[in-house]
């Protein structure tokens, strides 16, 4: 039995070991996020609203992070009373710091007597009045440190709740022990199928074992660093991430034309400069992955336990246009890819639109951190709309594809403006249509895209190319190295999800699916476990973004939607898009682990 | 808090909802690309190149492998004319022909189409990843010697069992190496054509054996039917011929001589002879195995109230309006029900599928799909067809074969070509022996002269025939 036939039998393997493990991390997810729905009414500890009840009498009412206030039913907490509106006031907590803010013009807040209209910090003692209602604002850590004591937090169901946070955020060692056997699995196949040349053999078991250990450090060592470390999106993370290299080595390493022309020659200095040449492109991705996990815990350490990315939101506001503005006068790559998006630096080559997205989300969700007044909304439209026209320029459709719904996505699910983000769904139609007038590059993708089923042309040639591998493919794949990728513009890049269906089968492909859904499962579970409105946002922005991400390259690559040059997360080629993936799982790893702690901590 | 969390439930359902369409999406479109697409745009040749790398083997009848992958190459017959002479029907890896075994039997070739069971049996002995081996009907050697005697013309053999249907050797000239054919250059005009099995003729003089039938299953017949021919049209612009003198059906048939068959089909009538020729089921036979095949076509409504056209019907020519065409497949199919009692077997190309285990898929086995000549029928044009071989006034002499009896029609067609009129010669056949049931057509496109050139071909492959069956 050849490598190849060995192979060809280890699909099922590869196939049985993701759906495990899919499943198996789903299952966990929903679970979770479940439980945390139920819970997710927890008030903040040690601050809450006092009411006097007129005959000497008093309530404490709870805050969440959140707390809306008003007649509707939807509010957490009503007043009765004509002199209120539906919604009435808003009191939050940004950055450790509570603030009350009315809802509209018309509502009057008094904040110790005095009319507020802007966002209003409130302090320990502080009256809040909401039309006839009047409250006291308690804050018990600043009471008990003027009594010099220290605030304890210790009531059991807190206890309990912490615990079960920790126990939700573990998953199955063994479904650890499957990733690991996968990458053990995938790599013997490669070191089998790649060139016999001993110092590029060795080179690439060095760099994968390396990548390997250094996953499983930070699994195994994630809940030293951070208390709530999330485990599961870790180890989703990782098991993306394996999958790339397993694709990425295999592409850059076995079958190439180089290796056979070398071979041909049969000179040996010909054969180790092939041999060398075709590692490079995979030690190239490694190495754009050392430099995420060396950074990765101080990611992670930042978000949980600073107010940096408080500190940072009008800083990302104004950098993010200006790394576009970069991109589109240094740009590199337009003849190639239809956009230049690529910076040279020292030899390097650079996506500075990767990172003008994580800037972009974080400026975002500070804008939506709770329901923002008008205003406010209008600048973030006008500082929104630069963003997008720069991206239009580059032109980055991907980058518009990704952004656009994740903006109303966090939009509305933290502002409950369905009926403005409908009219920003209408709105962007038009523009598409615009776009589409305007770009010749938006019109041949799509036109492309029309004529998937009727001929193959020059527009389609890519998409048609990459069905035609998922056709190859089945369902459980031809096995690793069996596939014929050489037909394919762009494979290792863009149309990096066909070659995995067509090695591991359509049933490892939805596999790679559900592991980005589990993403923005733990992400969603961020959301809701919070303990202020920024770090809800920013998760939900983090985990919509990397499920679109994947949305638009897969349903591109497969022709449901025009092909826009997007990358799969974690498994395409490209260190920038790698390093800003894995800085997104370390913020989403930070943010998850703030929770009370993390909020409390000034 | 409770907004939030409403908020979210809903994006939540409508991100769960997208979700599902992707996956739903990626196995329809997976369908889609095997069905659709595979139709609209086949594959991209540099896929096609590693996939029938390790695809199954096209064998001959006789063992000879005629396409098979070795060393991470597809191969084809080394021999030159095996090569040209297989090179219509076993086809090209990058499906530059679309009619091919190659092209239509992909899936058992690359082994894509199976059954769950079994690909689990294949890959767990190891064979998985090999295709299926297809045999052929065609005999190696009959079917170079074909190509051999065609070479030199433009043109089409066919040679087939009248017993079982099984096509033993179908060229078509033509023909250029496999190596051009991939490479797609140097290709001579039409060299990627069938025309065993797609091209459509006038069949000529050969139509005078429907003719003889229709008339002979006709309530109208007079077995005694006589005439004199003068070589003069018996009515204005009908058939005409050089003068035969008093001919009757025997020496008719053997002089081929147009104004007695013309006679014959005014005598059965227009809508008659279409109702005989709708009756031998060959127009419904449009593909063989899942090679496609040119039905053949006919239609007479212009001779209706036309004997003068009607007359030419009966002679095979599709003057004015008429149409009248077969495909040498269905000329040989026809000697091949004369000698076989009028059965019309079902054509043959593929003889059986293998799997990588040798496991039988796939058999073809003999079937009789029609009847186009009644019993009775069938021997009488058996005698005519074997007189007109066999007699001392005999055209086709060519077609003799020693020690053998040999049945046949010949026939000429005028054709405009770019260089002026020139003839298509027709010839089909049939050895008279049940153990040598070998049934031809030939036709040579743009010939000077007679029609026995055609002659000749289909008499030395009769001949190969028999030597190869130990006649």
């Amino acid at each position: 039995m050849t490598i190849y036939e060995a192979s060809y039998l280890l699909r099922y393997v590869f196939v049985v070991l993701a759906v495990i493990i899919a499943l198996r991390l789903l299952l966990s997810s929903i679970r979770d996020l479940n439980w945390g729905i139920k819970h997710s009414l927890r008030p903040a500890q040690g601050y809450f609203l006092l009411s006097n009840q007129g005959d000497g009498q008093t309530m404490s009412l709870p805050l969440y992070h959140t707390t809306n206030i008003g007649r509707a039913a939807s509010n957490d907490i009503r007043i009765y009373s004509d002199e209120v509106k539906r919604r009435h006031a808003l009191i939050y907590r940004f950055d450790g710091d509570w603030y009350v803010r009315p809802q509209g013009a018309a509502s009057d807040v008094l904040v110790n007597e005095e009319e507020v209209h802007e966002p209003c910090r409130l302090k320990n003692g502080d009256t809040v009045s909401f039309g006839p209602s009047t409250f006291v604002f308690v804050d018990e850590r600043a009471i008990a440190a003027e009594r010099g004591e220290t605030y304890e937090e210790a009531i059991f169901d807190d206890e309990a709740f912490y615990r079960a946070v920790e126990r939700n955020s573990r998953p199955p060692y063994a479904m650890w022990i499957l990733m690991n056997l996968f990458t053990l699995i995938t790599t013997f196949l490669v070191f089998r199928m790649m060139p016999g040349v001993k110092e590029v053999q060795k080179d690439f078991l060095l760099y994968t074992a390396v990548a390997l250990l250094l996953l499983d450090l930070y699994f195994l060592l994630l809940p030293l660093i951070l208390r709530f470390a999330d485990r599961i999106l870790f180890l989703t993370a990782a098991q993306l991430t394996v999958i790339g290299m397993a694709i990425q080595s295999r592409l850059a390493l076995v079958g190439t034309r180089t290796w056979r022309r070398a071979v041909e020659s049969g000179s040996e200095a010909e054969m180790l400069q092939a041999a060398r040449e075709l590692f490079s492109a995979y030690r190239t991705q490694l190495m754009a992955l050392f430099i995420a996990l060396a950074v990765l815990w101080l990611v992670m350490l930042i978000t949980s336990r600073t107010r940096f990315l408080e500190a940072i939101t009008v800083l990302s506001g104004i950098i993010t246009p200006l790394l576009l503005i970069i991109t589109l006068i240094f740009g590199r790559g337009a003849a190639t890819h239809g956009a230049g998006l690529w910076i040279s630096l020292g030899g390097h080559s650079l996506q500075l639109t990767e990172f003008a997205k994580i800037t972009y989300l974080i400026t975002m969700a500070a804008f939506f951190k709770n329901r923002t007044p008008f205003r406010v909304q209008i600048y973030f439209a006008v500082w929104a709309g630069v963003n997008f026209f720069l991206l239009m320029l580059l032109p980055d459709l991907g980058a518009i594809m990704i952004l656009l719904p994740v903006t109303l996505l966090v939009f509305v699910v933290m502002t409950s403006e369905y009926i403005k983000a409908l009219l920003i769904l209408l709105s962007s139609g038009v523009l598409a249509v615009f776009a589409y007038a305007v770009f010749p590059h938006v019109r041949s993708r799509l036109s492309g895209w029309t004529s998937l089923w009727d001929e193959v042309n020059d527009q389609n040639r890519q998409v048609v190319y990459g069905l035609q591998a998922i056709g190859r493919g089945n369902l459980t794949g031809r096995g690793r190295g069996n596939g014929s990728p050489g037909g394919i513009p762009l494979a290792k890049s863009d149309m990096i999800f066909d070659i995995v269906c067509e090695e591991f089968g359509v049933i490892f492909g939805i596999c790679v699916i559900v592991f980005i859904v589990i993403l923005l499962l733990r992400a969603i579970r961020t959301t809701i476990l919070a303990r202020d409105g920024f770090t809800s946002s920013l998760a939900l922005a983090l985990g919509a973004a990397l499920f679109f991400e994947a949305f638009v390259v897969i349903g591109g690559t497969t022709g449901l939607i025009p092909l826009t040059g997007v990358t799969l997360p974690f498994i395409a080629q490209g260190g920038s898009s790698l390093l800003s993936k894995w800085i997104m799982t370390g913020l989403l790893l930070g943010l998850a682990s703030r929770h009370e702690e993390g909020a409390n901590r000034t | 808090m409770k907004k939030l969390i409403r908020n979210l439930k809903i994006a939540f359902a409508v991100l769960m909802v997208l979700s599902i369409a992707l996956g739903a999406g990626l196995v329809y479109q997976q369908r889609q690309s095997q069905t659709t697409l595979l139709a609209v745009a086949g594959e991209n040749k540099a896929s096609l190149r590693a996939r029938y790398a390790k695809a199954g083997e096209i064998i001959s009848s006789d063992g000879i492998p005629l396409a098979y992958s070795e060393e991470g190459e597809r191969r084809y017959a080394e021999d030159p004319m095996l090569q040209r002479s297989i090179s219509h029907v076993v086809g090209d890896y990058t499906h530059h022909m679309s009619n091919t075994i190659e092209t239509l039997y992909q899936d058992e070739l690359l082994g894509t189409r199976r059954r769950l069971i079994e690909q689990l049996l294949l890959d767990f002995s190891g064979r998985g990843m090999q295709g299926s081996n297809i045999h052929l009907t065609l005999n190696s050697a009959l079917n170079a010697y074909a190509y051999e005697l065609m070479q030199d013309y433009t043109g089409t053999a066919v040679l087939l069992n009248w017993r079982t249907g099984e096509i033993v050797a179908m060229v078509s000239t033509p023909a250029a190496p496999m190596a051009n054919i991939i490479a797609y250059e140097d290709i001579p005009d039409s060299g990627l054509f069938n025309r065993a099995l797609m091209g459509r003729y006038a069949p000529g003089s050969v139509f005078k054996i429907f003719t003889t039938g229709a008339w002979l299953e006709s309530p109208e017949r007079n077995p005694s039917f006589s005439l004199d021919c003068t070589g003069e049209p018996l009515r204005p612009n009908g058939a005409r011929d050089s003068g035969h003198g008093h001919v009757d059906l025997n020496s008719a048939f053997t002089l081929s001589c147009n104004v007695f068959f013309g006679e014959l089909a005014v005598a059965t009538g227009a809508d008659e002879m279409i109702d005989f020729l709708d009756s031998t089921g060959l127009q419904k036979l449009d593909s063989v195995d899942r090679l496609s095949k040119a039905a053949p076509r006919w239609n007479n409504e212009a001779a209706e109230h036309d004997e003068a056209l009607l007359s030419w019907f009966g002679t095979g020519q599709a003057v004015g309006d008429l149409v009248l065409n077969f495909t040498p497949v269905d000329l040989a199919l026809t000697s091949a029900a004369v000698a076989n009692g009028g059965k019309l077997m079902e054509p043959h190309i593929v003889s059986k599928i293998t799997n990588p285990l040798n496991q039988v898929k796939e058999k073809a086995e003999p079937k009789e799909i029609g009847r186009m000549f009644s019993p009775q029928v069938a021997a009488r044009l058996q005698q005519l067809m074997t007189e007109a071989v066999a007699s001392d006034q005999s055209i086709q002499t060519n077609a003799r074969i020693d020690g053998f009896e040999v049945g046949g029609k010949s026939g000429t067609l005028e054709v405009d070509t770019e260089g002026g009129r020139s003839n298509n010669a027709l010839w089909t056949g049939f050895i008279n022996d049940p153990d040598y049931s070998w049934a031809a057509a030939v036709i040579c496109e743009d010939v000077s002269g007679t029609n026995s050139t055609a002659v000749a071909v289909g008499g030395r492959l009769l001949e190969a025939a028999v030597r190869s069956t130990g006649g």
